[in-house]
């Protein structure tokens, strides 16, 4: 409960102005009949600042559910307490991160002075994936003949995740190296496990279970069974948070980012179910490092730094360093989402590579993200736009990097296959 | 560029209209002025600053002190357009916070300041008109006095009372 003081409306000091002046030209003049010029904008003074006093008022804002998917549409509720008799007008600043749909423009409402609470409920659409808030709730009372305004703010909304699209994958990705966990990636190594490898003559030592009898029977030898031990592997799932000159992420770049925590979502819930251990980095204007982990408790902490990437992106937070990438571990995948709208990024992954680090990348296409070109300068800029993303995906590509190309109409499961496809091809190769 | 909603451009033509045309009887260059005044009246519904408010209704109140020398009911006429200009400028100030909101509830509120500054007018006018004898204009002078008073008295009653719950 915050006790707000009044400020004076706009007209006050134009109406005090003019009733006094009406008065003093009245006494001039000796003219009874001009004090009724005063008389209008005196008497809305006198009713208007007769009460000035100090009020409380509380407001609270309440959803529904705090954790959305991209594109959900939440409901929600404002409370606001009040003395009664104050005519109000209510109104949420917009913040990055959600849009209003009820009302449709903007969040603004206007109240009467019945009661003394209020309650106004609001829907928002969740556009784009992170741990967002409602932005400060205004508040503007007045009476019915009021010249005094009270204007409170509060910025106490809870906030809401939201949570990237998962789509649909039946592909795992296979890390190159394996872990002493139980997983579904075969090791190229042999020791127990379910899948069979080969088959050998019995050696002393060999555990019973593993005789192949039907082997035994055809060579008139004992012969055991090697299995492949199931093992796990790492996953790292990098994402390019770098934003143009500007420093501003634009609507096609958060759609970018947002296409591209869809898909890392989508391969590390795949993964994670697989026990694999998945880790997550963020290189460009917001950096972190989530070392690779399995289980449920890895789950969550990726989806909370995943939410935290996006929120931070949104509000258009910063960060001061970058972190050398060569702290990824070193037997992991490294999966970089990439618009390549940065060449740093790309340099990055370059090196990597170099480095002989497993790394593939996934190019988000954002020519579908962008709105249609104004004229022909704007269709210059993007040729040339274009041109400079080509190089740096030639690049990329001659050096050896397995990348896909990802747009609005791909399917991540396409784009999983086609990189296993390539990695495979340069495994060969090498 | 942001749209206009239709009702706040209506209020605020009706605003500088009405104080423009509370001049129209004194005419020459009180006109002149009541067509300033509508202009910045106008004005002030679409700036938010209290500086463009406070100078429509004091250049207002020029050409109605004007208005003054083309006698009684040119003054009232002008004062009248003014006062009723700046309340519906003052509407559509508050509308334009939210083009979805229901407007009955200002509007109301802007009819009822208006009807109470115009009753107080015409009752001070009327009041000037009356040749009452000295006692009566005594009893009428003791009887504002003690509604005055009575009026501070309770507002002070309401602030200590306030202050007390506040604390």
């Amino acid at each position: 409960m915050a006790v707000i003081r009044p400020r004076r409306d706009r007209r006050t000091i134009g109406y005090a102005a003019l009733a006094v002046g009406f008065v003093v030209l009245a006494l001039l003049r000796g003219s009874p009949g001009t004090l009724a010029l005063a008389a209008p904008f005196a008497v809305v003074l006198a009713f208007g600042l007769r009460d000035i006093r100090a009020i409380e008022v509380s407001a609270t804002v309440e959803f529904e559910m705090n954790t959305f998917f991209e594109g959900d549409e939440l409901n929600g509720t404002i409370r606001i307490e009040r003395p009664t008799g104050l005519l109000g007008t209510i109104s949420v600043d917009n913040r990055p991160g959600w849009s209003p749909v009820d009302p449709e423009d903007a969040l603004v409402w206007t109240t009467p002075g019945d009661g003394t609470v209020v309650v106004v409920p609001f829907r928002i659409r969740a556009d784009s994936w992170g741990r967002h808030r409602l932005g400060a709730v205004n508040v503007v009372l007045r009476r019915k003949i009021g010249l005094a305004v009270w204007e409170p703010s509060f910025d106490l909304s809870p906030t809401f995740a939201v949570l990237p699209n998962p789509q649909s994958i039946r592909q795992l990705l296979p890390p190159p190296a394996s872990q002493a966990t139980a997983g579904v990636h075969i090791s190229r190594l042999v020791a127990d496990g379910f899948d069979f490898a080969e088959l050998r003559p019995f050696s002393p030592g060999d555990r019973l279970r593993d005789i192949n009898w039907r082997a035994s029977a055809r060579f008139d030898q004992l012969q055991s069974n090697r299995r492949h031990p199931d093992r796990s592997g790492e996953v790292v799932l990098l994402l390019d948070t770098f934003v143009d000159s500007a420093r501003v992420a634009s609507t096609a770049q958060q759609a970018a980012l947002a296409r591209a925590a869809r898909a890392a979502w989508s391969i590390a819930q795949l993964h994670l179910n697989a026990q694999d251990r998945v880790g997550l980095a963020a290189q460009g204007r917001v950096v972190t490092q989530l070392r690779p982990r399995g289980g449920d408790r890895a789950r969550y902490e990726l989806l909370t730094t995943l939410l935290s990437v996006g929120g931070m992106v949104t509000a258009g937070e910063s960060a001061v360093t970058r972190q050398p990438l060569s702290r990824l571990p070193a037997g992991a995948l490294i999966l970089a989402f990439t618009p390549l709208l940065d060449q740093r990024f790309a340099v990055d992954v370059l090196s990597l590579h170099r480095a002989g680090r497993p790394v593939m990348v996934i190019l988000i296409e954002l020519r579908d993200l962008l709105p249609p070109p104004l004229d022909n300068a704007d269709v210059m800029a993007r040729r040339l736009y274009q041109m400079a993303i080509d190089q740096w995906h030639d690049n990329l590509v001659d050096a050896g990097v397995p990348l896909s190309v990802w747009t609005s109409d791909s399917d991540l499961s396409g784009i999983i296959g086609s990189l296993n496809r390539l990695r495979h091809r340069a495994g060969a190769r090498r | 560029m942001s749209a206009i909603d239709v009702r706040v451009a209506v209020a605020a033509a009706l605003a500088g209209l009405c104080a423009a045309a509370g001049t129209v009887p004194a005419g020459g260059g009180v006109l002149a002025m009541g067509l300033l005044t509508g202009i910045l009246v106008t004005r002030s519904a679409f700036r938010r600053e209290e500086a463009d408010v406070t100078v429509a209704i004091v250049v207002g109140g020029i050409a109605v002190a004007l208005s003054t020398g083309h006698g009684r009911a040119a003054a009232v006429l002008a004062v009248l357009g003014l006062f009723v200009g700046c309340e519906l400028a003052a509407l559509a100030r508050v509308l334009a916070a939210d083009a979805d909101a229901p407007a009955r509830t200002d509007v109301a509120a802007t009819l009822l300041t208006i009807s109470t500054g115009i009753a107080a007018g015409a009752a001070v006018l009327i009041a000037s008109v009356l040749r009452a004898g000295p006692v009566l204009a005594n009893v009428a002078l003791v009887l504002a006095a003690s509604a005055a008073l009575a009026g501070l008295a309770i507002r002070s009653r309401r602030s200590s009372g306030g202050s007390a719950r506040n604390s």
